[in-house]
């Protein structure tokens, strides 16, 4: 298996739940399709994320809609959604620095989405940080 | 048409096949079973165009191509050189 950087297992965590999230398609099949296509969906980081934001997706998608102001995850662009799922659970999990976990979603939302889909991104993770840091407080 | 507007077009596609599968019920089976094919279909193109319309944003975020809207050029991009192939020899 080639190494990749975390930015990249990132990328392709949200790929994968992006194309999961649009199609309804089974994880696995979306990973054998993206190795076939010689990606590395089979990195132990994407896999984390992917089986992280799995497993949790309702709380995580309570958690976005809690802090989008107006906005209900649902309602938010699939692209946009699936980033902040991804960052959402990268701050919930502790592993990562949160300045990095927000700075990596927003990164991705500059490169990918629409012109003000960072500043809400950014918006939305950091009503979520401020509220993990009053509830670990 | 570039990857991102192939992806809006087939995402909303699959969208309106999903809700007439979800209205279909008391249609004969064969009829719900053309509209599951289409959306399977659909859902393969639809898996198949995201990573590349993510390398077609990234490529314009890196300046690679221009991105839609941006002005153009100001000088000419060819410049006759009598070497062009579409020049009368």
């Amino acid at each position: 298996m080639a190494e990749v950087s975390r930015r990249q297992a990132r990328r392709q965590a949200v790929i994968l739940l992006y194309q999961r999230d649009v199609t309804g398609l089974p994880v696995p099949e979306l990973v054998e399709n993206a190795l076939r296509a010689g990606e590395h969906a089979d990195d132990p980081f994407t896999q984390a994320l992917v089986d992280g934001v799995e497993a949790d997706r309702a709380v995580i998608d309570d958690r976005i809609t809690a802090s989008a102001d107006g906005w209900t995850a649902d309602r938010i662009a699939p692209l946009e959604r699936n980033i902040l799922r991804v960052a959402v659970y990268e701050l919930g999990s502790g592993d990562v620095p949160v300045p990095v976990a927000i700075d990596e979603a927003v990164e991705m939302a500059k490169k990918w989405c629409a012109a003000e889909a960072p500043k809400f991104v950014n918006g939305v993770l950091g009503r979520v940080a401020r509220e993990n840091e009053e509830a670990a407080a | 048409m570039n990857a991102r507007e192939e992806l809006e077009l087939a995402t909303r596609r699959l969208e309106e096949l999903s809700q007439r599968i979800a209205l279909a019920t008391n249609r004969p089976a064969g009829e719900i079973e053309e509209l599951a094919r289409q959306a399977s279909d659909l859902s393969a193109a639809v898996v198949e165009i995201i990573p590349r319309a993510i390398a077609e944003a990234e490529a314009e975020a890196r300046g690679d191509v221009p991105r839609i809207g941006d002005p153009a050029p100001e000088e000419p991009a060819f410049v006759p050189d009598g070497l062009s192939e579409d020049e009368p020899a």
